[in-house]
């Protein structure tokens, strides 16, 4: 029998001598395992240094990261890192922590997991979490719905059905994660988002002709306006390499599928993106590229920032997406919120008419930002969030 | 009657969801290729029918888009792909890059 063909040699350029075992979907290189984990990670702090989210100086023997006020993080900073026990977040931890450990960017890394109340899917995957809390020695923090907003995703579902609900737990979330950071004190937060993902927004956001999110959605750095910036480190990571790299360090994480999900829009735009992909490898570099090149001309009315009367979190309307969808779960008029409709307009006028001291209507006693309303100074609100007894 | 040969077929990164058991010890026909594997995964291992297109296109001549396959460890990106000759003994595994988390 003809022997088979083995591997060609690893390409890395330190002349290393162990046959390939991966081909990095980003470029085609063909690497040895541990050649590519290295290759993986000079990729990310690549992008942290090229990003800016450190301000790097050179040093005679290697680069030694410094900080100035100008760049993202600074030494000694509490920077959240958004944990739900999947392959992106639990590569990104480990990504950050090695990198904080051999680029000494003295970066006080911390674990922030949001709990959706989802049996047999949240459950599980915050096990992921727990086991890189350990394995990691990071702090890890975990707030659940229930006790921001007084509804389970178990709880919303069974009230408003499979359709909408990823409205519901996509906005919750990303609310949750700035609570959550404000409550451990973090400055910052940083998130799995992979290329794949970014691709897919990108092709999402020019579907909806949603302008404002697609001039921002590629952006590594967001909500620096605001009061909690995110950053994405793994933006250029292509998700198959994201799993080999998984893999190649054996991480550990949890891969069930939101048994509410599927988001269907986004699946669509997946299947899409794949295929495109398969004609043509730099695909996903290009619509994420794509994306960076938008630029929306000035005379365009953009949505400006302003805080929520209900809550004081940072909206564009006058009360913000999750107090309008609580507001619509607690009153039974689910499609508040989720479909644009003169109705809901109507109901904030009704609230705005209503005396302010109710707080955001979250229930369950958790939102804590009761009397909040008059209050509508960024500085302000940031104190509060802090305060907040979750 | 052609003989067999041993190999490992090991489901990971969600594809085990699809079949019975995560890793399995199978015999299959000497001399195959990683394209027969595919059919042999089809016809014999995987029990969620209705989700096989999470691991195999519609006539199991490639695997689903995103799934990576390895022999023995090596992306067979790197051996000769679909073409690759099976050997006595090797591990053959699929990786799912399901969405999610």
């Amino acid at each position: 029998m003809e022997k088979r063909r083995g591997p060609p040699p690893c390409q890395s350029k330190k002349g290393c001598s162990n046959p390939a075992k991966i081909r990095k979907a980003k470029d085609g290189s063909q690497l040895c395992g541990p050649c590519f984990s290295k290759n993986f990670e000079d990729d990310v702090h690549e992008t942290i240094v090229n990003n800016n989210l450190f301000k790097v100086r050179k040093n005679s023997i290697q680069f030694v990261v410094s900080f100035s006020h100008c760049s993202f993080l600074q030494r000694g900073e509490r920077v959240a890192i958004g944990a739900s026990g999947g392959k992106d977040s639990t590569v990104l931890a480990y990504v950050m922590k090695t990198l904080n450990d051999i680029h000494d960017y003295g970066l006080d890394l911390q674990l922030l997991s949001i709990d959706e109340g989802i049996k047999g899917y949240r459950d599980d995957s915050l096990l992921a979490v727990e086991k890189n809390r350990i394995e990691y020695e990071l702090p890890l923090t975990i707030l659940s719905y229930n006790d921001l907003y007084g509804w389970t995703m178990d709880d919303i579902v069974a009230k408003i059905g499979k359709k909408n609900n990823c409205t519901f737990c996509g906005v919750f979330r990303r609310q949750a994660l700035d609570r959550g950071a404000f409550k451990i004190g973090a400055t910052k937060l940083v998130t799995g988002h992979n290329a794949d993902d970014m691709a897919e927004t990108v092709l999402m956001n020019v579907l909806r002709g949603d302008i404002a999110r697609l001039e921002r959605c590629t952006n590594i750095v967001t909500g620096e306006e605001g009061d909690l910036p995110r950053a994405k480190p793994l933006k250029y990571c292509f998700e198959r390499d994201i799993v080999m790299y998984a893999r190649t360090n054996q991480l550990e994480y949890f891969y069930t599928e939101c048994i509410y999900a599927p988001n269907a829009y986004r699946g669509y735009a997946r299947k899409y993106v794949r295929d495109l992909e398969k004609v043509h490898p730099r695909a996903i570099l290009d619509l994420i590229r794509s994306g960076e090149k938008v630029s929306v001309k000035k005379e365009v009315e953009m949505p400006t920032l302003k805080t929520c009367e209900r809550c004081g979190y940072m909206t564009s309307q006058k009360m913000c997406k999750a107090c309008l969808l609580i507001e619509g779960l607690n009153t039974g008029n689910t499609d508040l919120g989720v479909r644009k409709s003169k109705k809901s307009k109507k109901v904030i006028v009704e609230i705005e008419g209503e005396k302010k001291e109710e707080g955001c209507g979250s229930g369950g006693g958790g939102c804590g930002c009761a009397g909040a309303a008059d209050e509508t100074e960024n500085e302000e609100t940031r104190k509060r969030l802090k305060d907040l007894q979750f | 009657m052609s003989s067999t040969i041993p190999v490992t077929i090991d489901f990971s990164g969600g594809a085990e969801f699809l079949v019975k058991a995560k890793v399995q010890k199978v015999q299959i026909p000497e001399e195959s290729t990683l394209r027969d594997v595919l059919k042999f995964v089809r016809d014999n291992l995987v029990t969620d029918v209705h989700r096989i297109n999470m691991l195999l296109n519609d006539d199991a001549s490639e695997v689903a888009h995103g799934v990576i396959t390895l022999i023995n460890d090596t992306d067979t990106g790197l051996l000769s792909e679909y073409d690759t000759v099976i050997e006595a003994g090797d591990t053959i595994t699929f990786v799912s890059t399901l969405h999610g988390g």
